[in-house]
């Protein structure tokens, strides 16, 4: 489906969610300009992703790990 | 008052309704994303998105909830404004460090009475309704 509508980061979150929880699962991370900033704390992560897209929203997320996906209750 | 939908995003042939809203806090907004769960009473966060926010989490009121395996967890409940589409709201957004999932989990509480959400598994996707103001 067509996601026009929607932030731009999060329809990139979108095409690229496998990768996300493949390789920062259990991470916080911080997306901006297509770019994944991770490893640090979030208020470092915002910092780091405004800086170097200062016209960029960025989007945060706890990014799951693998076995959240299993059914739940 | 539009209605915004949401594909579900897709891990290994498991689909999961998370959407895209905004929370402000300290005169900043920002965007976040989060687990439709309309099983879930009210909206419980990752401390993170706390920190990410410049929000003490522990200054909100405390409570607790009982969650899957019969336990409860402590929260910290805030009221914050969220964005969701083109609706702003007050909130009631609880953080916890003990949420035990990888998601934010977006419940029913100041949500679901605001919009009618409609999950479709077929299509693949949730959908804000704004509900009309009487």
């Amino acid at each position: 489906m067509k996601d026009s509508h929607l932030p731009k980061t999060y329809s990139w979150i979108r095409k690229n969610y496998s990768k996300l929880v493949n390789r920062y699962g259990g991470q916080y991370v911080v997306i901006a300009g297509g770019e994944v900033f991770a490893g640090q704390s979030p208020q470092v992560l915002e910092k780091e992703a405004r800086a170097k897209y200062p016209k960029e929203t960025p989007f945060g997320m706890p990014v799951p790990r693998p076995e959240d996906f299993t059914c739940a209750l | 008052m539009r209605s915004l939908t949401f594909p579900y995003l897709s891990y290994r042939g498991y689909k999961a309704p998370i959407i895209a809203l905004a929370i402000k806090a300290k005169k900043e907004w920002r965007q976040i994303t989060a687990y439709v769960d309309s099983g879930a009473s009210c909206s419980i966060f990752k401390t993170e998105e706390a920190e990410r926010l410049n929000l003490n989490f522990k200054t909100g009121k405390k409570d607790f909830v009982r969650v899957g395996d019969g336990s409860y967890i402590p929260i910290y409940v805030h009221r914050l404004p969220v964005q969701i589409g083109d609706e702003e709201f007050i909130a009631a957004i609880a953080f916890s460090p003990e949420l035990g999932v990888g998601f934010n989990l977006l419940g029913r509480k100041d949500i679901f009475s605001r919009f009618d959400i409609s999950f479709s598994d077929a299509k693949e996707t949730v959908t804000f309704t704004p509900v009309k103001k009487s």
